[in-house]
């Protein structure tokens, strides 16, 4: 199995349009404090793709190929948002987020899933989570989220 | 001596009864004997010869002998001595032997007119057998020439009767590109005395082609020299042609439960190719992002690039199994190893895999030979089988969910054996092999023609497919696939084994 850590760093302000708005909404938290995003995806491309525009957006990231590996390697305190894949051998996406409310009550995460099904979708919003995005998800639907997730635990 | 001359059996001298001189009994057993052995090969002129020398050769023989002998001769039992006379006892002599030799030739001209019929009435029956039957006899010599060749013969090669038949002139009545099979075969035959067959076309100018099956048999041949040869040739442009609409609608059935089966896997190939996406979608916007600020990271952007170009790879690949199990097309018989069908296989399956919770344990020796087969048909199997596997898992506990997939080489390395072992509800004994029988399902709402289908492609390879049962419960599903002809020979070499 593979981790994937690195954190991000503070970057100048991005010329293109497109990401303007996402770049200026995660900019303002990061002179604060840089925000920790946990990826949790069997696939690790996936993973590793997902860590890498986390952190072009300005979050630090870690990625995780099992649930297992991530609650086994993350023993301190929470994660700001921990993005999880669904359907996982072994531990699923659900069975780690209820891990997680376990070990540190509720856990901003976000599920994302090749598999729409609308069972699972209430499923896991019923187990806490802020946002279920369909792969393959935008920068615009993940960041959102992310910043969603993250304004609602600090809240 | 009439005893002795109208023994049916082989001669038995009787000492006790036949007392004379020593050397005449000896000349007419000796006579006898040759007789005997010569009855079977001579005509009756000859016979009739023989038996004119025989009975000179015996005359004179006694007249040589004379009385004096008689008395040398050790009389062992005194009730069955024989008077001692002079002239008179050769004459009496004589005239038994004539009369005997004459009482012989009688016998042996019945048992050959008896032959003879017996020859003719086999001659008919296998005439009207040949007729009946539509089967073509040839005799060949071992020159190759024809000793003999029936009418149904000539009538399937389309050849008119005639003297000067050879091997060369039914060459011309086949097929272009198959003539080396016949003169393959007829070499073969004439040389080892076996039986060898052969499925040949025959030459014609229309469409489609006749088919002939020969049987040959050479006898007499060695190593060195050649025997004559026996052919019998057979039409068989019926059945090949059952056999070609057999394999289309056999095609046109393994095809549409490919589809059956891909629709089955909808979900998951939706899910393998999602996965490429989002991480070309993700990192195509994060190079977005790393381009549009000011100080440019270009390893990072590099990295990036190579990522999109490999997860692109992959999604192709995906879609490229896809249409290949997809499409309709002739069976291409090539090489194929067994670890990368394999792998086609599990990425196809990979995702529903994990949406059962299923556990696969894949067990495939690094040195296992290549297979000869079609890359298609074989997947399809797999695939059939893995699936059935997984369905009949669908009401276990998450931990009893467990597919093994093994690969084997077979003892005598000519085939590769590939098993799937499921931990469902098994098959009753007695269903073992009515498991591959069309329409014979326990699925709910299944076909049943997946194992049927699966065992007409194995059968179709040259291999075999069986099920049994589990050790503790669940079933498990074997097929075998012969070796790649090269490879099989590389092994055997490596081995130290002669083939």
């Amino acid at each position: 199995l593979t981790t994937l850590s690195s954190y991000g760093r503070a970057r100048a302000a991005p010329r293109s349009h497109v990401f303007s708005s996402v770049w200026l909404l995660t900019r303002g938290m990061m002179i604060a404090r840089r925000q920790v995003i946990a990826v949790v995806d069997d696939d690790e491309s996936v993973c590793k793709a997902v860590c890498r525009l986390l952190r072009s957006a300005g979050f630090a990231s870690r990625g995780f190929v099992s649930g297992q590996e991530f609650l086994e390697s993350w023993l301190n305190e929470p994660p700001d948002c921990v993005v999880l894949d669904l359907r996982m051998p072994g531990m699923s996406g659900i069975e780690v987020q209820r891990k997680l409310n376990q070990l540190w009550g509720w856990t901003a995460t976000i599920f994302i899933t090749a598999h729409d099904h609308p069972q699972a979708r209430q499923e896991c919003l019923n187990a806490g989570a802020v946002a279920y995005l369909l792969k393959p998800m935008n920068a615009h639907q993940l960041l959102g989220a992310v910043h969603q997730a993250i304004g609602r635990k600090t809240h | 001596l009439w005893r002795f001359a109208l023994a049916p059996g082989p001669v038995q001298l009787d000492q006790s009864v036949i007392v004379g001189p020593g050397g005449l009994i000896e000349a007419a057993h000796r006579l006898r004997e040759i007789s005997m052995h010569c009855r079977a090969r001579l005509t009756r002129f000859r016979y009739a010869l023989l038996s004119a020398i025989r009975v000179t050769l015996f005359s004179l023989t006694l007249a040589t002998c004379g009385d004096a002998s008689f008395a040398a001769v050790p009389e062992p039992d005194e009730s069955a001595v024989m008077p001692v006379g002079g002239s008179r006892v050769v004459f009496a002599a004589v005239i038994s032997l004539v009369f005997v030799e004459f009482i012989l030739l009688l016998r042996q001209h019945g048992r050959q007119q008896r032959l003879e019929q017996g020859l003719k009435a086999a001659c008919m029956r296998l005439s009207l057998t040949t007729c009946t039957a539509q089967v073509g006899i040839l005799e060949l010599d071992s020159c190759n020439r024809a000793l003999w060749a029936n009418e149904q013969f000539w009538r399937l090669v389309n050849l008119a009767p005639t003297a000067a038949l050879t091997l060369d002139l039914v060459i011309t009545a086949v097929h272009p590109d198959d003539r080396h099979i016949l003169r393959e075969a007829v070499h073969s035959a004439a040389k080892s005395n076996a039986l060898i067959n052969s499925e040949l076309r025959l030459a014609r100018a229309d469409c489609p082609p006749r088919w002939i099956a020969m049987t040959l048999l050479g006898h007499g041949g060695t190593r060195r020299t050649r025997g004559p040869v026996s052919c019998v040739a057979v039409e068989i442009t019926q059945r090949k042609q059952m056999e070609s609409e057999l394999r289309v609608q056999r095609h046109l059935l393994a095809h549409l439960a490919r589809v059956s089966i891909l629709g089955e896997l909808s979900a998951a190939l939706a899910h393998e190719l999602n996965q490429p996406l989002t991480s070309i979608m993700s990192n195509a916007e994060a190079a977005q992002c790393i381009l549009s600020e000011a100080s440019l990271d270009i390893g990072e952007v590099r990295d990036i690039l190579d990522d999109i170009v490999r997860d692109d790879k992959r999604a192709g690949d995906v879609i490229g199994r896809m249409r290949a199990l997809l499409t309709r097309s002739e069976t291409q018989i090539q090489r194929i190893d067994v670890e990368q069908l394999v792998d086609d296989v599990l990425t196809l399956e990979h995702s529903d895999l994990i949406a059962r919770n299923i556990q696969l344990r894949c067990r495939i020796p690094r040195n296992l030979p290549a297979v000869r087969g079609d890359r298609v048909e074989l997947q399809q199997v797999l695939l059939n089988l893995v699936l059935n596997g997984c369905d009949a898992m669908s009401g276990n506990a998450l931990e009893e969910r467990v597919i093994e997939l093994d690969a084997t080489v077979t003892e005598d390395s000519r085939e590769v054996r590939l098993s799937v072992l499921d931990r469902g509800g098994g098959i009753a004994p007695g269903q073992l092999e009515k498991v591959f029988e069309p329409f014979f399902t326990t699925k709910r709402g299944g076909l049943g023609v997946g194992l049927a289908i699966c065992r007409s492609i194995i059968t179709a390879h040259e291999g075999r497919i069986w099920a049994t049962g589990g050790q503790e419960r669940g079933a498990s599903f074997h097929f075998t696939v012969p070796v790649f002809p090269e490879e099989r020979h590389e092994r055997a070499v490596s081995a130290g084994i002669h083939t």
